[in-house]
């Protein structure tokens, strides 16, 4: 029986443009991922697919409707508590992995771990350690920012997204400003890190991206339109590519 | 298209450029008023000078006096116009109240006069000479303010058993006696009225006028007037000391005032060059972008200079039109004390080409700041864009949270934030270390000067009480006799007297002139010495430093002193500070010249079982003509004045500093949140809640403030020592050593200013709360 992890209930989300106008991006949007699922957003630009994405993580608040993660309706938590939900629940990719300048690649996976105070520092910098062993990173890990490239540093915005072991990783076009073979890296990595068990919702324009998934979901307008399961734990080079002829065809029928 | 760039940005940033043109107008007001108060300060002087008609050279003089001298003097003397003797009834202070209320613990000389014939008028105040009626006074506009008197109240005089009232007529404005600082007051009654104190009071004073031909020849007049070895048992005095002592004090004001708007409009530069350098920072993208296009850099820079002019402006015009109503209050004491000088184009003249170079300054200054990106390539610009600005401080950037992982998270961001960015916060540092220094040296200024070792200063030793005792006929034979009695006193511990005659001495351009020398034993009571030591033999002499330089004489030096038609060689001993008497003392071992007895002092130390209060109150009744007051409240009377206007200035200071410190963090904490709502964000999407990041904004303000305090402290108790040593040494004290109260300095006063730091960024960064997580990612 599949558990549910988040769920957007009738979520709708506008922005004011002036004292009269206001431009409706999410229409009544009805989603649910299941625990441990790997699930993807596609659509066009300016389909609201990034918004969707913040919206259902809590980092931008709903215009009206309800996200329930957890069981619990986050949608009316405070700020303190979003707060703390994302420090020990979520993990969040960007497409730049934005750091803070002042600290070193090492410090910055660290840093929300050492915030998060249920568990001791020690085990937390072990854990940062191993991460970086991981992905491939630890000769990189005290440099500062500026001295690394793209492709690893993407690989380290995915270390501090998982240094607390989060529940759900979210992703916003993780593997936009990535050249092919650090994309590739990338979609390995979070492959493994979903076979590990963690929950993962993308979003992403790319179909490669998308056919590392098991589902997905293709907005259009601010509303979903249709979604594909593509499930299957073959991530061989074949299988991928026949995931990726599927969709393809999926969303030219869709107009993509 | 400016215009509406311009409306754009102060929509956008209204609460910085809101602090900013604060600044600026606030500095206008203060460069138009201090500009105006130099001005209605010399037009006030002059005007009241000539109303008064003020004696350009005068001779005091103590006790009988050969008029046929004088006239005889003054007929052969071609630089004499006209001449005059008036005489002074002196009143003790003891002797006179005000409704009913003494000035028991007066230092003031009090005489009272008649209005005099020929010039050196005494003025009410509209600047009228005035002629009393029988049964009225007038009483010194210094009393009007200090007793807080109006026309009608009662001046009682009563001398044993005779007693005369007096209902005030007028308040007088005195050329000679007016400024708060000259301890000596003259009070105007009726001649007739005169006739009856005169019969009851032989302490009498004379005050030999002259009005010269060339006032170029006052130097030489006044020499040939020492050399006609005419009554000179006093000082004396010309008309260029009456207008500096009438100056003073509103001089010395005006000339603070300047020098507060100076610094304020270096603070306004600096706050100006931090935004612009921050916005231009943030426009980096944008800026690169119009080079890389093809724009001139003149027009990129007028989208960023157009802001600032115009607020330029505007501060000016507003600044110019608010001094108008703050300078009533400026001139408050020059209007009471020589009055308003008559309305010309000047007084707006001046104080508007004051504000017009503000207002060029900081039009050129903000022209300089926003050059600084001209020779910056396009392709430069946008990298920079790239890596959002400056890199930090590569020292800093090593260090890492593995290393201080003892330190909670909050901190350690802070830390780092701060040494990373030092550069940016040295602007915040300084300004804090101007609001600390702005308080803490007029503190330790009043600290030291209530302090009774302030007595360093003054020419005199530590006792316990001082008398003293003004000459008169047979004052010096009183003088022993006092000196005798206190001698037996079983209270007292030990008693010291000094004798201060006047002496000529051999100046270093070869001709005599006058020197007050105390003389005495000074091993009782030693003053503490700049150079030297005190004279313990005979022939030996103490200068004060004033008078040393004035001699051009150094420890060891010796000078020659005429005494009763004798020329003595005398050794310079030692060099000390004295702001009193005009800083000119002198004090020696040699013989008293008791025809030029000026006045005699007695330091006196009592058994420490006495009760000081209580002797002072015998001493005074058993000594009803002579002054006794305990060593603190001597140093509290001499500088009553003096104390209250530093703790005006302090209160004034805190107010100025309170209110800067606030809308400086104010401002500054903006901008930083502004600069860094990059960071914010990745912080808030990572999972820290906008208190944490409240947190490290305010740790990091408040560890730039204790490095603030800490060299605001160091400076404050050693450079600031220097500045006001600087300041007194016009008057005689060169070397101050401030005494410091360690609870105010190192604990209340920087914990208050902290307090306040605290809140305001507290306030200001409530902001963050409107900075949404994903909005900088978009």
């Amino acid at each position: 029986m599949k558990k549910t992890i988040l769920e957007a209930i009738d979520l709708s989300k506008s922005f004011q443009m002036d004292e009269t106008v206001s431009q409706n991006i999410l229409k009544n949007i009805n989603l649910e991922i299941y625990d441990k699922e790997f699930v993807t957003i596609m659509g066009p630009s300016g389909c609201g697919k990034s918004t969707l994405l913040y919206n259902i993580s809590g980092m931008d608040e709903l215009t009206s409707g309800k996200v329930i993660f957890d069981g619990q309706v986050i949608s009316e938590e405070k700020e303190k508590k979003m707060a703390d939900l994302r420090l020990k629940k979520m993990g969040f990719i960007f497409q730049q992995p934005h750091f803070l300048k002042n600290l070193n690649i090492l410090d910055n996976i660290l840093l929300p771990g050492y915030s998060n105070k249920s568990e001791n520092k020690r085990s937390i910098r072990e854990r940062g350690e191993t991460l970086t062993h991981e992905v491939g990173i630890e000769h990189i890990a005290h440099k500062e920012i500026s001295k690394v490239s793209g492709g690893e540093l993407q690989r380290a915005g995915i270390c501090r997204a998982l240094i607390n072991q989060p529940r759900i990783l979210f992703g916003d076009e993780p593997t936009g400003a990535l050249n092919s073979k650090a994309t590739n890296d990338v979609l390995d990595l979070l492959n493994v890190i979903h076979q590990k068990g963690t929950t993962i919702l993308l979003v992403t324009h790319n179909v490669k991206v998308a056919a590392r998934s098991q589902r997905v979901i293709y907005m259009r307008d601010g509303m979903i339109i249709d979604e594909k399961e593509i499930s299957g734990l073959d991530h061989s080079e074949e299988a991928i590519k026949e995931k990726e002829m599927v969709l393809g065809k999926w969303l030219i029928n869709l107009d993509f | 298209m400016l215009v509406k760039i311009f409306k754009k940005d102060v929509k956008r940033n209204y609460i910085i450029l809101s602090i900013l043109f604060f600044f600026m107008t606030l500095s206008v007001v203060l460069v138009s008023s201090g500009t105006f108060m130099i001005h209605e300060l010399y037009a006030s002087v002059n005007e009241f000078f000539e109303k008064s008609e003020v004696p350009h050279v005068v001779q005091m003089h103590a006790g009988t006096i050969d008029e046929e001298s004088v006239k005889a003097f003054t007929i052969e003397n071609s630089y004499v116009k006209d001449y005059q003797l008036s005489k002074m009834l002196s009143i003790n202070n003891q002797e006179i109240s005000f409704n009913g209320e003494k000035l028991n613990t007066s230092i003031m000389d009090l005489s009272f006069v008649k209005q005099n014939k020929s010039f050196d008028f005494l003025l009410d105040t509209e600047n009228n000479s005035v002629a009393i009626q029988e049964n009225h006074i007038g009483v010194p506009v210094y009393y009007k303010e200090r007793m807080n008197l109006k026309v009608g109240d009662i001046v009682t005089v009563q001398k044993g058993d005779n007693r005369k009232d007096f209902e005030i007529q007028y308040f007088l404005r005195d050329a000679q006696m007016n400024a708060p600082i000259i301890s000596s007051k003259r009070f105007l009654i009726n001649p007739l009225d005169y006739a009856i104190l005169e019969e009851n009071n032989d302490n009498v004073e004379y005050l030999i006028e002259f009005m010269l031909t060339d006032t170029e020849k006052i130097e030489v007049f006044k020499k040939q007037y020492v050399d006609a070895s005419l009554p000179s048992k006093g000082p004396m005095v010309d008309s260029s000391l009456f207008k500096i002592m009438n100056a003073l004090s509103d001089g010395i004001i005006a000339v603070v005032i300047i020098f507060v708007s100076l610094l304020l409009m270096a603070i306004a530069l600096l706050c100006i060059r931090f935004s612009i350098i921050t916005t231009m920072e943030e426009d980096f993208e944008s800026i690169g972008s119009m080079k890389t296009i093809g724009f001139q850099y003149s027009f990129i820079k007028r989208i960023y200079h157009f802001k600032y002019v115009i607020i330029s402006i505007l501060a000016t015009i507003l600044g110019y039109i608010l001094s108008f109503y703050i300078n009533p209050i400026l001139t408050r004491n020059i209007s009471l004390y020589m009055g308003s000088s008559i309305p010309s184009v000047l007084s707006y003249v001046f104080p508007l080409i004051g504000s017009i170079l503000i207002m060029f300054m900081m039009i050129l200054f903000c022209g300089l700041i926003i050059n600084r990106f001209k020779k910056v390539s396009p392709v430069a610009t946008l990298q920079m864009a790239k890596t959002n600005g400056s890199q930090g401080n590569k020292l800093w950037s090593a260090s890492s949270l593995k290393f201080f992982s003892k330190l909670p998270t909050n901190a350690f961001l802070a830390m780092k934030d701060v040494f990373m960015r030092s550069k940016m916060y040295a602007l915040l540092v300084l300004i804090l270390v101007i609001c600390l220094l702005i308080v803490l040296i007029p503190f330790n200024f009043l600290t030291t000067l209530s302090d009774s070792s302030f007595t360093a200063y003054m020419g005199i030793g530590e006792s316990d009480i001082r008398v003293d005792i003004q000459n008169t006929e047979d004052g010096y034979s009183y003088y022993q006799e006092v000196l005798k009695t206190l001698g037996q006193d079983p209270d007292i511990k030990k008693t010291s007297g000094y004798v201060t005659s006047q002496y000529e001495v051999l100046n270093n351009e070869g001709y005599y002139e006058g020197l007050n020398i105390e003389v005495g034993d000074f091993n009782d009571f030693p003053i503490k010495l700049l150079k030297g030591k005190m004279p313990n033999q005979q022939n030996e002499i103490a200068l004060s430093k004033l008078n040393a330089d004035s001699l051009a004489v150094d420890v060891d030096d010796i000078i020659t002193i005429n005494s009763n038609g004798e020329e003595t060689n005398i050794k310079v001993s030692g060099i000390y500070q004295d702001i009193t008497n005009g800083g000119k003392t002198a004090k020696g071992i040699l013989p008293i010249r008791k025809n030029h007895i000026m006045w005699q002092t007695i330091s006196i130390d009592l058994d420490k079982s006495v009760n000081l209060d209580e002797k002072i109150i015998e001493l005074n009744q058993r000594f009803p003509s002579i002054k006794v007051t305990g060593i603190q409240g001597y140093i509290e009377e001499t500088f009553k004045e003096t104390i209250k206007q530093v703790t005006t200035v302090i209160k004034f200071a805190i107010t100025i500093a309170l209110a800067l410190l606030v809308l400086i963090t104010s401002l500054f904490t903006k901008m930083i949140v502004i600069k860094d709502q990059y960071e914010i964000s990745i912080l808030r999407s990572i999972g820290l809640s906008k208190k944490n990041i409240i947190i490290q904004y305010i740790l990091r303000i408040i560890m730039v403030s204790l490095v603030a305090i800490v060299i605001a402290s160091i400076i404050g108790n050693t450079f600031g020592a220097s500045v006001v040593s600087l300041l007194m040494s016009f008057l005689g004290a060169s070397k101050i050593e401030f005494i410091i109260n360690p609870i105010m300095v190192y604990l209340k006063i920087p914990l208050g200013f902290m307090a306040v730091i605290g809140v305001v960024v507290l306030i200001v960064t409530q902001s963050i709360k409107n900075i949404e997580v994903n909005q900088v990612f978009n």
